[in-house]
């Protein structure tokens, strides 16, 4: 497993979550390699979940990355 | 882009930029009464203490004046000059019309009209800013006079500028957010309208999709093809049509997402000469509910035109459960994911047509589920490829990663539903097998002997999907594990209007993270030891799938005490 996977699990399992974090994470997202995308797939779909956390810190959505854009 | 989802996208922006500057006019014109607090609230009134608390006023005006240029004034004229990326789109989609050459191309005049129009429109926000600066001038020197409370003064500016529309009079956010919608599009529309006549085009298409809040009048129309003269005439005769004025500008009214198209004079004459068609008798297909899933082997693969059709149907009927409240403020449905697409489909045309069947197969059971667990049904799904995950969800709107399905992909070659190893482990897994050695955290390993060292203790797959032997069932699992995340966020979900879009409570969740503080390992998928929610999601697809064997006893205790009761 790469180092950048293990960074990404550990983003997800702050109990706190910042938008500094998530933009840390779609970082990772872009770097992972090919063979590791089944368990980042599954760790996406998790942070989703998180997003109305950051906003409701943030009061806006206006940092959202283009991956998590309509 | 095409244009009319570039049209819905600057609508969406702008009016949401104007809405964030307010924000920010507000915090300043406030921080300017701060500065003078004490004076302005003073409730002395000596002849001099008037004499400064006018002086402060006039001041006070002058400085309110600077402000509304500075902010909403200045990010009006920012946002107008993004509406050429409008007129660019525009012309590609006129180019390729059956018009002379000369037509597609901007002329001297088209730029005048560019301006005029641009103009128009900033002198529409000026009046808007103009309005509401006097009433705050108003307001702040009347309160002034009187020696009212800082804490008042707040409250009539933040009334005006950001506030709720049951105060009295409607705030500067809610009108200046619907003019910046209607502005570009009747931008669009007058332009549009222009450059068709200067080319002789006399047909236009009414176009543009249906969400919830659709009128019906535009329903009516959606899809139509007519003349000018037909239009006109519509237009004036129709009750059903609530603004007067230029059909081509006001088209359905305030808000309105629809445009007029120029249509070819070629298709006219075609449409023209075309036989009337009797509608065929439809034939009831691919039926399937959560009691009885249809087989992969007896479904019929249908266009995805015939699918997508079939699916606006359901998600627009879907969206207007009353369950899913409508912010009246910012007039959208409320989503705490920020979803605009609510009530539609986004991509279908991704999808191959063996996909978007299986999708409107396995849609039919989600609805079923929806009843079964009392939440309300899905109401949007958005088809993309920009998201690492499969799919994912968010008050009742579906995400789907259209590569990890589509057969006919060949720039990807990414096997996230068919990995060999996960595969063989969901085929020797049994729930109470011994765990205690499993390495479920990826931590910061390196060393391939560490990596086969962890690959070597896992005895369960990663997700629950694996555990389905054809990639139908995966896909199936995938969408029951996404709708038990559409059960613990919406299963008697409250919802409570606050002063800027709603509060929630969640009781599903919340008794959740009380039910399973930890999770160490008691489930049939690895992803289920993420988090109390992806635990959830997990049991509830293998549940479903009819893998009562795998699921975790926790989960059926939960499910039948708490969620179903």
């Amino acid at each position: 497993m790469s180092e950048r996977l293990g960074e990404a699990e550990s983003i997800l399992d702050k109990k706190e979550i910042s938008i500094k974090d998530y933009k840390r994470f779609r970082e990772i997202g872009r770097l992972i390699k090919i063979e590791e995308q089944l368990y980042f797939a599954s760790f996406d779909e998790a942070l989703h979940l998180r997003l109305p956390e950051i906003a409701q810190k943030e009061g806006n959505w206006d940092w959202l990355e283009a991956e998590d854009e309509e | 882009m095409s244009r009319q989802t570039l049209l819905e996208k600057l609508s969406l922006q702008h009016e949401s930029q104007i809405q964030r500057t307010l924000a920010e006019l507000e915090a300043q014109i406030i921080s300017d009464i701060a500065e003078h607090k004490r004076l302005l609230t003073s409730e002395v009134f000596t002849p001099e203490i008037l004499r400064q608390k006018t002086a402060i006023s006039i001041q006070l005006r002058n400085d309110f004046k600077k402000k509304f240029q500075n902010t909403f004034l200045a990010k009006s004229d920012s946002l107008i000059r993004e509406y050429d990326q409008i007129v660019s789109e525009f012309m590609k989609e006129f180019g390729e019309l059956n018009i002379p050459d000369k037509f597609k191309n901007l002329t001297k005049v088209d730029l005048e009209i560019i301006k005029a129009l641009k103009k128009q429109t900033f002198d529409g926000f000026e009046e808007v800013a103009n309005k509401y600066l006097t009433e705050i001038n108003a307001n702040v020197y009347q309160n002034v006079i009187a020696g009212r409370s800082f804490e008042d003064m707040v409250k009539d500016i933040s009334g005006k500028l950001t506030g709720l529309e049951d105060r009295a009079g409607r705030p500067m956010s809610s009108h200046a957010g619907q003019l910046a919608h209607d502005s570009i599009m009747q931008f669009d529309a007058q332009f549009v309208k222009t450059k068709a006549s200067s080319a002789g085009l006399t047909h236009f298409r009414y176009a543009g999709t249906r969400i919830t809040t659709t009128r019906e009048f535009c329903k009516k129309h959606i899809g139509q093809v007519y003349s000018e003269k037909k239009i006109k005439s519509i237009w004036s005769n129709d009750p059903e049509q609530g603004r007067s004025g230029n059909p081509f500008v006001v088209r359905g009214g305030y808000r309105c997402r629809h445009t007029w198209n120029p249509v070819d004079k070629d298709w006219v004459e075609k449409e023209e000469k075309k036989p009337e068609v009797k509608p065929k008798k439809k034939l009831k297909k691919n039926i399937s509910s959560l009691s009885n899933p249809i087989k992969e082997k007896d479904i019929t693969i249908l266009p995805k035109s015939v699918v997508a059709t079939e699916l606006t149907k359901q998600i627009t009927k879907n969206a207007k459960d009353k369950r899913y409240p409508y912010d009246n403020v910012r007039d959208r449905p409320v989503s705490r994911f920020q979803t605009t697409n609510i009530g539609k489909i986004l991509g279908m045309d991704k999808l191959d047509d063996e996909i978007a069947t299986k999708l409107l197969v396995i849609m039919q059971e989600l609805d079923d589920l929806a009843i079964k667990y009392g939440v309300p049904k899905l109401r949007s799904i958005n088809i993309n490829a920009r998201m690492s995950a499969i799919m994912s969800m968010g008050d009742g709107n579906l995400k789907i990663n259209y590569k990890y399905f589509n057969k006919i992909n060949p720039s990807e070659k990414i096997q996230v539903m068919s990995d060999v190893k996960e595969i063989s482990l969901a085929t020797t897994f049994k729930l109470g097998d011994d765990l205690s050695n499993e390495i479920t955290k990826y931590g910061k390993y390196q060393s391939s002997e560490k990596i086969k060292k962890i690959k070597a203790s896992w005895k369960r797959p990663y997700n629950a999907f694996y555990y389905e032997d054809n990639k139908f069932d995966r896909m199936r699992s995938i969408l029951y594990h996404e709708f038990g995340h559409q059960v613990h966020q919406m299963k008697n979900v409250e919802w409570r209007k606050a002063a800027f879009g709603y509060d929630h409570k969640v009781p599903i969740e919340n008794k959740l993270h009380k039910f399973i503080p930890r999770i160490n390992k008691t489930s049939a998928s690895r992803y289920s030891d993420k988090n109390t929610q992806e635990w959830f999601a997990e049991n509830f697809s293998l549940y479903h799938m009819g893998r009562k064997d795998l699921v975790d006893p926790r989960f059926i205790e939960f499910l039948e005490n708490e969620v179903l009761k």
